[in-house]
């Protein structure tokens, strides 16, 4: 069934009842979620006690792979964070509507994304209590950082986005926080008003609310394109051959954009059915999600394809071998595991009945993110490990630890977000009313809500 | 409920065209001091009060100016004052900071821009006028500051364009 927006037309104190409706005590399912994800994230922390107490030996890197599993992990977080803040800050200024019903939860996803990704250099240095040398500071060893790493401009990156993304979901959350605010009561609405900061929906309060958030809107988008960019530049920037490339900041926002959208529909998919909320997440915003990740996918695709041919027509011995060696060398199964998962499997989303079969859109969405995965790590691991000379070339096996770790990684993302979809609206309630036809008294003009449409 | 501090009526509405002839009737009268509650921002709404540009846009412009030379000479500074010699490329290499001094004006612009909003809106303050816990759901309201010997009046005059319920100090 093809839904339009007309079909999400809702009254405004029906969208409010019926998004309150989330917050609600929740049931036996909801609690057994969280004890499997607590469990999760205790086995994560306890592995990344055991690293810090034995040392770095425990994990599998050693030379010539000494970026492996966390960087891996560290690459895909940050690129799960790009949908949120392309959605809420890129499809706003297009005024795509759609947006509005999803936007929400892909913020609040950005951010326990960009969370969890900030942990992994601060596992990856081995000695975390001094992580902070990374600030650059005046401090008593008279030293500077090297602002010419790009290393360094990822501190910035990655800080800027988390700032960024933290304060624009922050904001659009309050007008939210102002209506729990008037429907709660005793602790939970001294609370709530607290965190509504004092917000009225006055007249004075809109307008300045409103340009600021355009202003977000318009500071973030170069942000999203940037951040990404920034973070391919870790590897671009080097000589090592498969990563000295021009291509890498354009393919890694694709990338990213590609494995947060199907992220966005892995979570949004049982959400909505577990909350009843199938009548404002509809078929239709999934099949709008679905065109996006088939677009991305197709430049993730089209990168894969120029990568092997401007190998081919560089003529370079050691770029030529490598990108060999990652089709039929020791790397081939997570070359298979990506090129089937991000080229192969998303094909299926060019037929219509796909992209509004939400069971299917759900294991073609995790597909994707195991896909995106392993092309972090395909191309992180592969090309370190037979760099240019034989002799030095290495093999890299993932520890229990590392494993360990990253499980108790996405235990920490979705330990934020059963968190947060408890404590604040999941879906924006301003601004589902403001796609919302506004009440009318019917002289002259139409209903209100769904029956005006 | 909050304190109440400034004297005047409070009118209650159901829909969003007779709020806006109430508006028109208000504005044409002269009353540019009325504040509207609706539960979220409209176009119309926004034509019907005519209110100047935002003074936010300003903020951000002062932020993203300020980031950008900050990112410039912080890095700048810091190279001059540690010396770090690489494959002989320039001390201070502009276009290796531009990363930096990028990322921190989008930071500083999104900063001020916070504190646009923060001081512009009147965040954080108590409210001091009338309010109703439905404008948050599905009421319109306006607010009219008036003294209390105006009150009979002014109840009549929203009562007349259409306010459903009238509320007083």
């Amino acid at each position: 069934m093809d839904v339009k927006q007309h079909e999400i037309n809702f009254r405004y104190d029906e969208i409010t009842k019926d998004i309150l409706r989330t917050l609600e005590k929740p049931g036996l399912p909801y609690w057994i979620m969280i004890a499997l994800i607590m469990g999760g994230l205790a086995f994560g922390i306890v592995a990344w006690m055991y690293q810090i107490k034995e040392g770095m030996g425990v994990a599998g890197l050693n030379h010539p792979v000494g970026w492996g599993v966390y960087i891996t992990d560290f690459v895909f977080w940050v690129g799960i964070g790009h949908a949120g803040t392309l959605i809420s800050a890129i499809l706003f200024l297009f005024r795509a509507k759609w947006r509005n019903a999803i936007f929400r939860s892909a913020e609040a996803m950005t951010i326990f994304a960009v969370l969890t990704a900030a942990l992994f250099p601060l596992i990856h240095v081995g000695r975390v209590w001094v992580a902070w040398w990374l600030i650059p500071y005046p401090n008593q060893r008279e030293l500077w950082v090297n602002f010419r790493s790009p290393l360094l401009w990822d501190v910035f990156a990655i800080n800027t986005y988390f700032s960024v993304s933290a304060i624009f979901f922050c904001i659009g959350l309050i007008p939210d926080v102002a209506a729990i605010r008037d429907k709660a009561r005793g602790m939970r609405k001294t609370i709530y008003t607290f965190m509504s900061l004092g917000f009225d929906n006055s007249n004075h309060q809109w307008r300045h609310y409103m340009a600021g958030y355009g202003f977000f809107a318009a500071l973030a988008t170069p942000l999203v394109l940037s951040v990404h960019s920034v973070v391919s530049w870790d590897f671009a920037v080097s000589i090592v051959p498969g990563w000295h490339s021009t291509l890498f900041a354009p393919y890694f926002v694709a990338g990213a954009v590609f494995s947060g959208m199907a992220m966005v529909m892995t979570i949004l998919i049982p959400f909505r059915s577990i909350f009843k909320l199938e009548k404002y997440l509809t078929t239709w915003h999934f099949d709008m999600m679905s065109r996006l990740v088939m677009l991305t996918g197709s430049i993730v695709t089209y990168s894969y394809l120029t990568e092997y041919f401007i190998a081919w027509y560089s003529d370079d011995p050691f770029e030529m071998f490598i990108f060999y060696e990652r089709a039929f060398g020791k790397y081939q199964l997570p070359f298979m595991l990506m090129f089937g998962c991000n080229c192969v499997i998303p094909l299926l989303l060019w037929f219509r009945g796909i992209r509004t079969n939400l069971k299917a859109l759900w294991v073609i969405t995790i597909f994707v993110n195991i896909g995106m995965w392993f092309e972090r790590f395909n191309i992180i691991v592969s090309s370190l490990a037979q760099e240019f000379d034989p002799y030095s070339w290495g093999w890299y096996v993932p520890s229990w630890v590392e494993m360990g770790i990253t499980l108790g990684s996405f235990c920490w993302f979705f330990m934020w977000f059963f968190l947060f979809i408890k404590f604040f609206p999941s879906l924006a309630l301003t601004e589902m009313k403001e796609i919302a036809d506004p009440p009318h008294s019917g002289k002259g003009h139409s209903a209100h809500g769904k029956e005006a449409a | 409920m909050s304190i109440e501090s400034t004297p005047g009526v409070l009118g209650i509405y159901s829909h969003m065209d007779t709020l806006i002839d109430a508006i028109k009737h208000f504005k044409s009268r002269g009353r540019d001091d009325i504040k509207v509650h609706s539960p979220c921002p409209h176009h119309d709404l926004d034509h019907a009060l005519d209110e100047p540009v935002s003074p936010v846009r300003r903020f951000t412009l002062l932020g993203g100016l300020t980031g950008c030379s900050f990112g410039y000479l912080f890095t700048s500074f810091g190279s001059l004052e540690w010396i770090l010699p690489t494959s002989g490329k320039p001390i201070v290499s502009p276009v290796a900071f531009t990363v930096v001094a990028f990322e921190l004006t989008i930071l500083f612009g999104a900063l001020f821009t916070l504190l646009g909003i923060v001081l512009n809106a009147k965040l954080f303050t108590k409210r001091k006028t009338l309010y109703d816990d439905r404008f948050t759901d599905d009421k319109f309201g306006i607010f009219i500051p008036c003294t209390r010997s105006e009150y009979e009046a002014m109840t009549k005059e929203l009562t007349d364009h259409g306010a459903e319920e009238v509320k007083h100090a």
